[in-house]
């Protein structure tokens, strides 16, 4: 099958977005979230997030080892409500810091190449 | 269905492609927030009519995706760059057996029943080449590290290694010896099993003797590798001569008559005899693509 121009490059950009999907998520995780409220606050900070990524990558970062949750009832129906454990936390800085030298690297590539 | 009925069923398929540990956890929860999403977007002002619910789902992903995701990723049975080989020797292990077993049951008027046996019977072997693939695969997972990393087979392809050169030499001899020597010592064995390995009169002196300019061939091409513990060009072309010597040879062992005077031990040899011509033919086949695929070509430049 071959794909159209503008398909390509919406696989492309969409890939790297899903790079930087997880320091995302992590970065909102040091108070207690639940999944749409999450959802929410990435959209308010310009980083919509599909909720079918969204949700299911929240299980399966605690399934790693990297989240704790728990169900909470605060006004409504019980809500599984996760946020950063110590190895979350550690994650977290460990990213950041990969990502703050992949942007100054790209920045500096970007600049030489009249980009 | 109202909004509500149409998240549940949604819900309710998602589940069904869930470990079933994750079942009623992770449904509940994503009930609850597609709830959340969808009280939002009419709180927005959206028009949230089954329309607008079945867009908003759509959104997530059709239900068995968004089930994949909750999921680790599981073991490559079989991984990209081997599919071509894997179907390769699926496909072409099937057809060399329909090769051997249809044209028998064409010409006794039994179509029917060969697809019934041989037909179908010969999906056993794509069958065991994914158990194969799916034990490497486990193997893999448990050796976790990283693999070996590269390095080259031999630094010199062509050197003989004269230590396994001459364990197949003595072992070549050993075994034409007993070939040789094989109405002799069948006579020796008790009636029953004298009669079952007893050779076809015809074969001996017929069919038979083929083998011995054979065997003198590569007797020949063994002791020349071992004295100069290198192969050749020239060397490889009659080690190829003498391998389609072999499949010319065992073609008409096969084809011209019985080997063995009882028939049930003719046949289990015969058998054997066109797995060990299917081997030949594959070493060629693969002797002459490696040959071809040697060096990358340059690209032509206009």
């Amino acid at each position: 099958m071959v794909r159209t121009d503008d398909s390509n490059q919406s696989r492309i950009e969409q890939e790297m977005r899903r790079g930087v999907v997880v320091l995302a998520v992590l970065s909102q995780l040091r108070e207690p979230q639940y999944g749409y409220s999450l959802r929410q606050a990435l959209a308010q900070a310009d980083m919509p997030i599909e909720e079918g990524t969204l949700y299911p990558l929240l299980r399966r970062l605690e399934a790693q080892g990297f989240l704790a949750s728990e169900w909470r009832i605060e006004d409504g129906p019980p809500r599984r409500y996760y946020r950063l454990n110590g190895a979350g936390e550690a994650l977290l800085q460990s990213l950041a810091q990969t990502w703050r030298a992949l942007t100054g690297s790209i920045d500096a590539i970007l600049e030489d190449s009249g980009t | 269905m109202t909004a509500d009925d149409l998240i549940k069923a949604y819900v309710a398929e998602v589940m069904r492609h869930l470990p079933r540990g994750q079942r009623d956890d992770v449904g509940f929860e994503l009930q609850e927030l597609l709830r959340d999403q969808l009280a939002d977007r009419a709180g927005s002002g959206e028009d949230m009519d089954a329309a607008g619910v079945l867009a908003m789902l759509d959104s997530m992903g059709a239900p068995e995706e968004v089930a994949a995701r909750y999921r680790e990723p599981g073991v490559t049975i079989v991984e990209p760059h081997r599919t071509r080989w894997f179907l390769t020797l699926a496909l072409g292990g099937v057809a060399l057996q329909w090769a051997l077993t249809l044209p028998r049951a064409l010409a006794a008027g039994t179509p029917a029943q060969w697809w019934a046996d041989s037909g179908l019977g010969a999906l056993w072997w794509p069958g065991f080449l994914v158990l194969a693939f799916a034990a490497a695969a486990h193997l893999r997972t448990r050796r976790g590290s990283p693999p070996q990393p590269w390095r080259p087979a031999a630094v010199d392809a062509l050197q003989v290694d004269r230590g396994r050169a001459t364990g197949a030499f003595v072992a070549m001899i050993l075994g034409m010896a007993v070939l040789l020597a094989m109405p002799a010592w069948t006579r020796a064995l008790p009636a029953p099993a004298a009669a079952a390995f007893a050779l076809d009169p015809g074969f001996v002196a017929g069919r038979a003797p083929l083998a011995l300019f054979l065997w003198a061939g590569q007797l020949a091409l063994a002791a020349i590798l071992l004295r100069t513990g290198r192969w050749t060009a020239r060397l490889r072309g009659v080690r190829r001569a003498l391998d389609l010597g072999w499949l010319g040879t065992l073609s008409l062992w096969i084809a011209g008559g019985p080997i063995f005077s009882a028939g049930p031990t003719d046949s289990l040899v015969k058998a054997l005899l066109v797995l060990l011509c299917a081997g030949i033919a594959v070493g060629l086949i693969m002797t002459l693509l490696r040959g071809r695929r040697r060096a990358p070509h340059a690209p032509l430049i206009a």
